[in-house]
């Protein structure tokens, strides 16, 4: 009977097995290699290129940022312009419209007799307010004409009385009756 | 023995290496759809800041149109100089048509005034004696019947009655309007 002793420290090394184990082991490297090299490849141009277009939209969207900018820039001082010129047009207009002869008719229409107006002033700028000048022959027709100018909301700026007459300065608001 | 392990080591190091390398590429791949992303992102922003833009264009060509509403109400309703001259002689002639004294030898003060650079203001003034009808006549001449497409406005006027006298003094304060 033959007795076989194996007295190696180590496992034997079936060297078949070992080089097929080893050399699939580096195909699979060489073609994860190869395979990361080409999707990089793939990707890195498509990269590239993206990177190029976004880089052109952006160029492009700041250009319209800046355009928009003027345009803002430009559209505001064109309404300010325009409101200047419509505020401008708008008041020349009003007074262009003043009722001068209304108001003169009016006043006409309302001084009591035995009142006399030695000066009035009637303007665009005070577009209600007239101020009168009036004198009366006595006192009770002063009052009778303070009575009538009331309704106008009156106020009287001064009075005298001189050589019997009866002189007062009065300010009233004559109102455009049909606005 | 050794040299089997320096393989070993070898074979397994350049795959471990090998597949590291092949996870990274695979991310940088998946990078650069996160850039698509972003590019459509971009082209999406772009499309509308365009359409935006194209949008306050045409806001601003019809604010800019404004300016033709000015020009053409400058065309219709103010006074050229040429016209300004004219208006001077047409005011004499119509201080003379009513037979309206003038105080201080018929006397028409004018001043000047830059309101915008192509629109000006002629500030008109005189002093008048006549009756009180002729005075509301001349006033109704002044702002409605004469220039009454034309923006030449009655700004104030004052009536005094003269002492010892039945007329009445008229100090007329008139605005023109002239566009350059």
């Amino acid at each position: 009977m033959n007795i076989r002793y194996n007295i190696a420290s180590d496992r034997k090394i079936d060297h078949k097995k070992f080089i097929l184990i080893a050399a699939v082991l580096a195909v699979l490297s060489a073609l994860l290699i190869i395979g990361g090299a080409l999707q990089l490849a793939a990707s890195s141009k498509e990269f590239r290129d993206e990177k190029e277009k976004l880089r052109a939209y952006k160029e492009k969207i700041e250009a319209i940022n800046e355009r928009e900018t003027q345009q803002e820039a430009e559209i505001k001082k064109i309404k300010q312009k325009w409101r200047k010129k419509r505020n401008f047009i708008n008041g020349i207009i009003e007074d262009k419209t003043f009722p001068y002869m209304d108001k003169l008719a009016k006043l006409e229409e309302i001084l009591p007799s035995g009142v006399f107006v030695h000066q009035f002033g009637i303007g665009t700028n005070n577009k209600t307010s007239l101020q009168l000048s009036i004198s009366a022959l006595s006192s009770q027709k002063l009052l009778e004409a303070y009575k009538v100018f009331l309704k106008y909301n009156m106020v009287v700026n001064n009075e005298t009385e001189s050589e019997g007459l009866f002189l007062a300065t009065i300010t009233i608001q004559l109102r455009n009756e049909n606005k | 023995m050794k040299i089997n392990n320096i393989i070993i080591y070898a074979v397994s190091g350049l795959f471990v290496l090998s597949l590291f390398f092949f996870v990274v590429a695979t991310s940088y791949t998946s990078l650069s759809t996160y850039t698509s992303d972003e590019l459509q992102n971009r082209l999406v922003e772009f499309e509308q800041k365009a359409k935006n833009a194209a949008q306050k264009e045409e806001y601003r060509k019809k604010w800019r149109s404004t300016g033709e509403i000015i020009d053409d109400f400058k065309k219709q309703y103010l006074l050229k100089i040429e016209e300004f001259s004219m208006f001077r002689h047409q005011l004499r002639a119509t201080l003379m048509k009513f037979r309206l004294q003038s105080f201080a030898r018929k006397k028409i003060q004018y001043s000047y005034k830059q309101i915008f650079p192509d629109i000006m203001r002629a500030n008109v003034k005189f002093t008048v004696t006549g009756s009180y009808i002729d005075l509301k006549r001349l006033i109704h001449e002044l702002n409605y019947k004469k220039y009454p497409d034309k923006m030449v406005i009655l700004r104030r006027v004052t009536f005094s009655k003269r002492k010892r006298e039945q007329d009445v003094a008229g100090e007329f304060a008139l605005e023109v309007y002239v566009a350059k």
